[in-house]
């Protein structure tokens, strides 16, 4: 299926049944262009993190069609092509445990993009510099905060140069203090012009830097509209009483 | 506060208990008549072997040149024998000597059965670790593969393996592999280690692989690297440090599991224990050793492993 012009992702008609009859997604349709943030909120169990999860494959769709940088996920193909292209920041972080946090960035750059351990290192420490932690290129990942171990993460995924960032609630498990200095990241990230799709729970955040903001509730996409009328003029009703429980 | 045991008293109560126990097995070897012999095991495990030089031809002895003592063959004064190196020399110059007569003894230590069964039992454990944890690894690898074929064959070789005892499959490797194939009893013996303790190995691998956090191998693949470079990298040395441990006592398990290789005359450390028990009369004092030759050998692995597990925990 042909993408419009600067459309980087292209949702058409998905459905997502889980092996436990869970029926998660449910006839979603979504554009993303090019440079957009794009939020996704909704009540636990809405699939907004599922519908986030087949846009990088971690999630199979049942029925319909997705189309991410040109490459379509429903016909077979290399997976891992799509992958380099498509960062993803999860909830728990999920950095290696057993390698520094300068190994936790260079890894895939070395092993999917074949760089040299230098230029990995040296490119590493720049992205280090850029979410504040010159200074833990060395440390392990236990020895880290939340917050700093959120933004190693970050650093990581941004090391294979994506095109797409993907985030899956990356300030859920976060203890309250440590959630701006994250958050901070992204906006910064957001400024300088990337994809990303995130989705989370922190309003603030969603008003401040979404381009749009989408509202998923069981597995259906109910709203989607630019920040200032998603928040002042809820069309429908669930989204009426879904904000004016978070907020 | 709990009340914490006095460590004075119990420390003192475990030593009187060690204690007993040792007068309980000395009384009870007295009430048997048993005649211990201690003296009678060393020699199997390392004796002074005797190494005569004896005339290869009637002579008289003489004193070279050089003062070295030398037999001189009567009838051919050419042909001589130079006696050097022997610690117990026997004659003197100018005996006379006939063919046969026993001239010099040097001796020298060597290693009895008991220390060649240890050392057999040390190589068939070492190659069979080897093989096993090869065959481990590649089928506990297999077992969570996605591919049908690979999965059910792990399965099958893990149940058929684990639902037998090793002494059967000792005697099928030897008797019908090892005739098949014409291997020797030392291939034989560690064909049937290895594959024994590899499916207890594969099974412990799949634990460790699976204990590793479902993320792991989610980061992994959203970094786009492939599914095979995510266990080699991220997964595989991150349960490698968890399964240390019950990979140690497999290990342990399979030295001991050598012992039944002397089922198919492997002369390993139960068998020249065996031998040494016809030979000597002497069972307690030889299974006492042979069991503490074991109990050194498991706990040197122990102590490796231990240190292994300290290594990898300091660095994370």
């Amino acid at each position: 299926m042909p993408q419009e012009a600067d459309a980087i992702i292209t949702v058409t008609d998905i459905h997502k049944v889980y092996p436990n009859g869970v029926h998660a997604l449910k006839n979603v349709s979504q554009t993303i262009r090019e440079g957009e943030v794009v939020v996704v909120v909704g009540p636990s169990g809405s699939g907004k993190s599922t519908f986030l999860r087949t846009l990088n494959q971690l999630e199979t769709i049942n029925a319909g069609e997705i189309v991410v940088d040109g490459i379509s996920l429903t016909t077979p193909g290399d997976v891992n092509k799509l992958r380099e292209e498509v960062g993803m920041v999860f909830q728990s972080f999920n950095l290696f445990p057993h390698l520094s946090v300068l190994d936790n960035i260079c890894l895939a750059p070395m092993k999917v993009r074949g760089i040299s351990r230098n230029d990995a290192e040296d490119r590493a420490v720049e992205l280090l510099a850029k979410v504040g932690l010159s200074d833990k290129a060395g440390s392990f990942p236990p020895q880290l905060s939340g917050g700093q171990q959120q933004r190693v993460a970050i650093a990581r995924a941004l090391a294979m140069q994506p095109k797409i960032m993907l985030f899956d609630e990356p300030t859920s498990a976060l203890d309250p203090e440590m959630v701006g200095e994250v958050l901070e990241v992204m906006k910064q990230l957001a400024r300088s012009g990337m994809t990303m799709v995130v989705v989370t729970h922190e309003m603030g955040f969603a008003r401040e830097v979404a381009d749009r903001v989408l509202f998923m509730e069981s597995g259906e996409l109910l709203e989607d509209s630019v920040p200032d009328s998603f928040f002042d003029n809820p069309d429908s009703e669930r989204l009426q009483s879904f904000l004016s429980q978070v907020i | 506060m709990e009340k914490q045991p006095n460590q004075v008293l119990w420390n003192l109560v475990f030593g009187v208990l060690l204690l007993l126990m040792g007068v309980g097995i000395y009384k009870s070897s007295q009430s048997i008549d048993y005649i211990w012999r201690w003296e009678r095991i060393p020699q199997y495990v390392f004796y002074k072997a005797e190494n005569p030089l004896r005339a290869e031809f009637d002579g008289t002895v003489a004193t070279n040149d050089s003062g070295q003592l030398v037999l001189v063959n009567d009838f051919n004064d050419s042909e001589q024998t130079v006696i050097k190196g022997f610690s117990d020399v026997q004659v003197y110059d100018g005996d006379l000597v006939f063919e046969g007569d026993l001239l010099a003894v040097s001796y020298e230590w060597k290693a009895g059965p008991i220390a060649n069964g240890l050392v057999m039992t040390i190589k068939l454990s070492l190659v069979s670790i080897v093989f096993a944890i090869l065959l481990g690894v590649i089928s506990g690898l297999a077992r969570i593969s996605p591919n049908p074929a690979l999965r059910n064959l792990s399965i099958l070789y893990v149940e058929v393996i684990r639902g037998t005892p090793l002494l059967v499959q000792i005697f099928i490797v030897y008797f019908f592999i090892g005739t098949v194939l014409h291997l020797d009893r030392f291939t034989a013996g560690v064909a049937a280690l290895s594959i024994f303790t590899g499916a207890y190995i594969a099974e412990i691998i799949r634990a460790g692989i699976e204990s590793i956090n479902k993320g792991q191998m989610e980061a992994g693949r959203s970094l786009g690297m492939s599914r095979g470079d995510t266990l080699r990298y991220i997964i595989l040395p991150q349960a490698f440090k968890r399964v240390l441990p019950p990979l140690a006592g497999q290990f342990i398990n399979l030295i001991k599991d050598s012992s039944l290789v002397s089922v198919i005359s492997l002369t390993d450390l139960t068998k020249a224990g065996r031998e040494t028990v016809s030979s000597t009369f002497s069972p307690f004092e030889v299974w006492f050793t042979v069991a503490a030759l074991y109990l050194v050998l498991t706990g040197i692995l122990s102590y490796v492993v231990r240190r292994m597990e300290v290594k990898y925990a300091a660095r994370s």
